[in-house]
């Protein structure tokens, strides 16, 4: 067809495509020749009788064009009909998918080029065989037929990146009238970021790229900067996400603070991208990471490795290893150069002939993006002097985008004059700087040569955002001198027209692309402005926070932490390494708390004990909020010495500025160090707080006073007390709006009348807490309330009830990625089905509970698991298991330098070893556990786990039936039971199983009822029975 | 409208205070009333041994129950939609 011929203006383009297409060449070759010539007569006639001009054949399926929208979907319903009634012989019946856009278009020689053309073709592919796709702006504009209706389908995201986009089905006598579901990505789960620009000419690379990944668990995209890696990244993602159940996650690991290391960054934008979400307790980012992807079939894409990339190596090896169902595709300068990885280099375009075509990508690229820009199809349709300028950059896709953003307002001639002035001139100033980096240099140089006075600026100062950030934080922080009042957001978009900037309108954030930030970043150092314009920066992320305290509820700083958390990380690490104190403590006063929200309290404590050495000269609230936050998080860490001076250094501040509020609350937390550090004087500094609220009027601070109180008093054995403290401040906190804070009393409150052995009470307490859980949307919170409950289920016999509460729990800390709740409740599903006699579930659900344990570094979790599983696996006759699991507890315990504990496991497995014939190695553990070095033990150790039972025996009824009142006892009463059969007192059996004597004399209670045995020393008959068995 | 029951933990509650809580549950029901809430106190149980309190409310939502508790200042554990099986 004629270029001439071809309509311009708004027209409406027609796309097809054979569904299955491949798989009927493969099969039925020549016959489908024929069928595939049928099918282009059937469709070239349809769309000729309705006005309207096919423009080229596209692999198995027509472009067309029409001036009139209504003549378009004619042809796409004639064009269904006459294939649907043709008889295809041996090929099975061709189905034909069908997409139609409408937009302004112009040809271009004998094509259309441009996003309306690129948009039509996605919205075929979205469909499938039989289905015609519209647009909603084609479906608005075409008349109503009474043969055919229009079904709106929803909102979708194509794959090409874009916006999302409202699709139409055509339900018409021969289209599929189902409406199957579209083959789009999931909004929900592939999290790319939307692309502004069509993806051109790397169709060789996005194939090959797609199947190494099919075959690899590490793709790197290698190349220099500019190239276009996350460009193809992204692409490779979208085409590849329906292989991935979880989906797709983007990170860019240039978006942090400098000095981050790749696993900070990788927790920061999944923290904030909601796939990992406040976790228990304080963990290192790469654990928060493996949390999160631990059993998630996952594609993560990781842009810009080069930044930190021996860490990426590191974080990428550990993640693979951890996380067995994920996949991941990077882009790095450099090969990370780790076993398994496969890289795949990337090049920039071939040099562009003079007699070059479209077709070239170099060619089609800048033809794309110089209409995009506003150039006008006659200007740059001369091939000659596109592939030229294409030359000109090196054939460097980053180069060709901020050539052709010129077109607008220059010439071809006139950009590639430029350009080559441009090279020149670097050529003769750079000899020994690599061809290519010149190059990019020069291009970048060229580009900011051409802006205006407010563009630079704008460019320049915004190099300081860590990553992209919306038009209000640009605005805030790049005002000023030639950015006049109100001309930012025109700047903006005058940048984001040139490609300098990147606009994510799903986001409403505007970024550079790192190539561009760190050009910008030079620039503003060479002008002497770099610290002003940081310190603007951390200046505008303190005022963010200035207004939050400890009354903010937690989902008010999280929703600022998850706009602006890598900004704000940022701006504290810069205060803090150029001493701007009061500016660092007014960020760390409001930060603290998102770290320990997040499970970083070490993280977080290390930030802060840099901003205290800065010290202070004078009292100021946010220095002393500063040493309480840092106070918390030291306690957060088990360091309670530390916690204590910071809580006292808080006080003395907040006193001598008059605050009482904030010396009460600063108190509470003194109380709580002083009792986790086990030092006198927290009931007294708990009841001071009280007093200063009462006095204050200050209900949530009485009523965290009376919990601190309730503490106290159940730690010190008095639980009557105890309850009266949390019952008093239930009452309390119900009359104020923090319901997370009357959950937690409730919880408390379950967990005392659990423990006193008053189930029914407790479960309602748990209901409680549940209810206000649930109203805050709190999964993590119900999560562990769910895990109480089904331990209650458990203590009142209804193990059913108790298995569907711990796979509640499951389900509620795998949905927010919280690896020792999921562990938690792995382990009480393996105590369930050991108490049901279900021996291969019992040990599976304990090996998953033992590994998350691990994953999480949680070792008194692994410790408790893998006893819990070599008592279950003994009694059930799984002995291999068993021994393994003694020997691995064993080596926990000694390299924890637990010594109770570690005896009390060497004697267990001399016992063991004593009774399967290996006499000599029980007289060897035996005297290790009185007299060994910890290196002697682990040789030991070693030794002993080849010696032991080869393979399990099937398995056994269980040996405690030798009682019938043993089946009745829990696994976790069997294991308390044992150690009384060794002669353990209820202290040593607290140590051993990190629990509290109260907890041990609850349990020994219910093991005395359950068995009616009342005297300690029958209990101790009945124990070694019982492990004997 | 549906029931409602509420659960509270009340030990060493003497009978006075229950029966003054009891009295606020009814003024405030009505106080809600009177401002076009739906909301009705029906009848409280109390259990000495176990020092808990079961009461009962009509309503059209659980909030609404919630609300009138705090307002009243009495204490609850937990809030539960229930039956009154009244002869």
């Amino acid at each position: 067809m004629a270029g001439s011929a071809l309509p311009r203006g708004t027209v409406t383009l027609l796309f097809t495509d054979i569904e299955g297409s491949t798989r009927r060449w493969e099969v039925h070759g020549e016959a489908m020749a024929a069928c595939v010539a049928r099918h282009d007569q059937l469709l070239d006639s349809a769309i000729a009788e309705a006005g309207g001009c096919v423009v080229k054949g596209t692999g198995d399926g027509r472009m067309a064009v029409f001036a009139n929208a209504d003549h378009a979907l004619t042809a796409a319903v004639e064009g269904q009909r006459a294939l649907g009634v043709e008889d295809w012989g041996e090929v099975p019946a061709l189905r034909v998918r069908m997409g139609l856009h409408t937009g302004w278009c112009e040809p271009l020689g004998a094509d259309y080029f441009g996003p309306v053309v690129n948009r039509a073709a996605r919205i075929a592919d979205a469909g499938h065989g039989g289905q015609v796709l519209l647009s909603a702006a084609t479906a608005a504009i075409v008349r109503p037929r009474s043969d055919l209706d229009l079904v709106e389908r929803g909102s979708f995201r194509l794959k090409d990146l874009a916006e999302p986009i409202e699709l139409v089905q055509l339900v018409a006598p021969g289209t599929e009238a189902e409406l199957l579901p579209l083959r789009t990505l999931d909004l929900a789960a592939v999290d790319l970021p939307v692309q502004r620009t069509t993806f051109l000419g790397r169709t060789d690379e996005l194939a090959r790229a797609v199947r190494a990944l099919e075959s690899n668990r590490l793709l790197t995209l290698v190349g220099p900067g500019g190239v276009g890696k996350t460009r193809l990244a992204v692409q490779v993602a979208a085409e590849a996400a329906s292989d991935f159940d979880d989906g797709v996650r983007f990170v860019d690991l240039t978006a942090g603070a400098a000095a981050d290391g790749a696993a900070v960054r990788l927790a920061d934008q999944l923290l904030v991208g909601g796939l990992v979400d406040r976790p228990a307790a304080a963990r290192e980012p790469l654990e928060l990471v493996l949390g999160a992807f631990a059993s998630r079939e996952l594609l993560l894409v990781l842009d810009n490795c080069e930044h930190v990339v021996e860490d990426a190596a590191t974080v990428v090896d550990r993640i693979l290893d951890a996380c067995p169902r994920l996949r991941i595709l990077a882009t790095s300068r450099e090969a990370l150069r780790i076993p398994g990885e496969q890289a795949m280099p990337l090049a920039p375009f071939a040099p562009a002939e003079a007699a070059e075509s479209v077709e070239h990508p170099a060619v089609g690229l800048f033809i794309d993006r110089a209409m995009a820009a506003g150039g006008s199809t006659d200007a740059i349709a001369d091939i000659v002097r596109v592939a030229r300028i294409c030359n000109l950059v090196d054939g460097l896709p980053l180069g060709i985008e901020l050539a052709a953003a010129h077109t607008g307002h220059l010439s071809l001639d006139e950009v590639a004059e430029m350009l080559d002035r441009q090279s020149r001139s670097l050529v003769a100033r750079d000899r020994f700087v690599a061809d290519r980096h010149r190059t990019l240099t020069g291009l970048l140089d060229w580009s900011y040569e051409l802006l205006g006075a407010e563009e630079q600026a704008v460019l320049t100062r915004a190099s300081v955002f860590a990553g992209p950030v919306g038009l209000d934080a640009i605005e805030a922080v790049c005002g000023g001198g030639p950015v006049g009042p109100g001309e930012t957001f025109a700047t903006v978009a005058a940048l984001v027209d040139k490609s300098l900037l990147v606009h994510d309108p799903q986001a409403g954030a505007y970024g550079m692309i790192n190539v561009v930030r760190t050009y910008a970043q030079q620039r503003l150092v060479e002008l002497g402005e770099s610290a002003r314009w940081c310190r603007a920066h951390a200046e505008w992320g303190a005022r963010l926070l200035d207004d939050l305290d400890r009354d903010t509820e937690h989902e008010e700083l999280w929703e600022r932490m998850r706009r602006h958390g890598v900004e704000l990380h940022a701006a504290l690490l810069w205060s803090i390494e150029n001493h701007q104190r009061e500016t660092a403590w007014r960020l760390a006063a409001a930060m603290w708390r998102w770290f320990e929200m997040t499970g970083r309290a070490r993280e977080g404590r290390d930030l802060l004990t840099r901003v205290i050495d800065l010290g202070a000269t004078e009292p100021d609230i946010s220095w002393g909020r500063t040493l309480d936050g840092a106070a918390n998080l030291a306690m957060a860490t088990g360091d309670t010495s530390e916690a204590q001076d910071l809580h006292r250094q808080a006080i003395a501040v907040f006193s001598e500025l008059g605050d009482r509020a904030s010396t009460a609350w600063a108190r509470i937390g003194l109380a709580m160090s002083l009792l986790l550090g086990g030092q006198p004087g927290a009931a007294d500094e708990a009841a001071t707080a009280l007093d200063a609220f009462a006095a204050l009027d200050d209900r949530r601070g009485l009523g965290h006073a009376s919990v601190s109180l309730g503490v106290v008093a159940a730690r010190s054995g008095d639980p009557a007390a105890a309850e009266q403290h949390y019952l008093r401040a239930l009452a309390t906190l119900r009359l104020t709006p923090h319901r997370r804070d009357t959950a937690s009393v409730l919880s408390n409150l379950g967990n005392l009348a659990q423990d006193r052995g008053e189930m029914l009470r407790a479960m309602r307490f748990f209901d409680g807490a549940m209810q206000l859980y649930q109203q805050i949307g709190d999964r993590r919170g119900a999560g562990l309330i769910l895990n109480n409950m089904c331990l209650v289920a458990q203590a009142r016999g209804d193990n059913a009830r108790a298995v569907g509460l711990a796979t509640q729990a499951l389900a509620a800390f795998s949905e927010v990625g919280d690896l020792e709740g999921c562990s938690a409740a792995h382990h009480n599903l393996a105590n369930l089905a050991a108490e049901r006699g279900d021996r291969a579930e019992a040990v599976a659900e304990y090996r998953e509970a033992i590994e998350g344990f691990r994953a999480a570094r949680d070792p008194r979790g692994v410790v408790m698991g893998l006893g819990n599983l070599a008592a279950v696996a003994w009694r059930l006759g799984a002995h291999a298991v068993a021994w393994q699991a003694e020997i691995d507890r064993a080596q926990v315990l000694v390299r924890l330098g637990l010594e109770t504990g570690t005896r009390s496991a060497l004697a267990s497995l001399a016992s063991r070893a004593g009774r399967i014939g290996l006499d000599e190695l029980a007289t060897r553990l035996s005297t290790a556990a009185d007299t060994g070095l910890v290196s002697e033990i682990e040789s030991l150790l070693a030794e002993a786990r080849l010696m032991g039972p080869e393979a399990d025996a099937e398995p056994d009824e269980p040996a405690a039936g030798s009682d019938p009142r043993a089946g009745d006892l829990t696994a976790r009463e069997r294991e308390l039971l044992v150690l009384v059969g060794q002669g353990q007192n209820n202290a040593e059996i607290a140590a051993e199983l990190f629990i509290s004597r109260r907890t041990v004399d609850a349990h020994l209670s219910h093991i005395r009822r359950k068995l009616g045995i009342t005297d300690r020393a029958k209990l101790v008959v009945f124990a070694r029975d019982l492990d004997g068995a | 409208m549906a029931v409602y029951m509420v659960d509270r933990d009340l030990p060493g509650i003497s009978m006075e205070d229950l029966a003054a809580a009891q009295g606020r549950a009814i003024e405030t029901a009505a106080a809600f009333r009177a401002d076009g809430k739906d909301v009705n106190y029906i009848r409280s149980t109390f259990v000495p041994g176990e020092s808990h309190c079961m009461c009962l409310f009509d309503s059209t939502s659980a909030d609404l129950v919630a609300e009138l508790n705090d307002v009243a200042q009495i204490p609850y554990t937990r809030i539960t939609e229930a039956l009154d099986l009244t002869p």
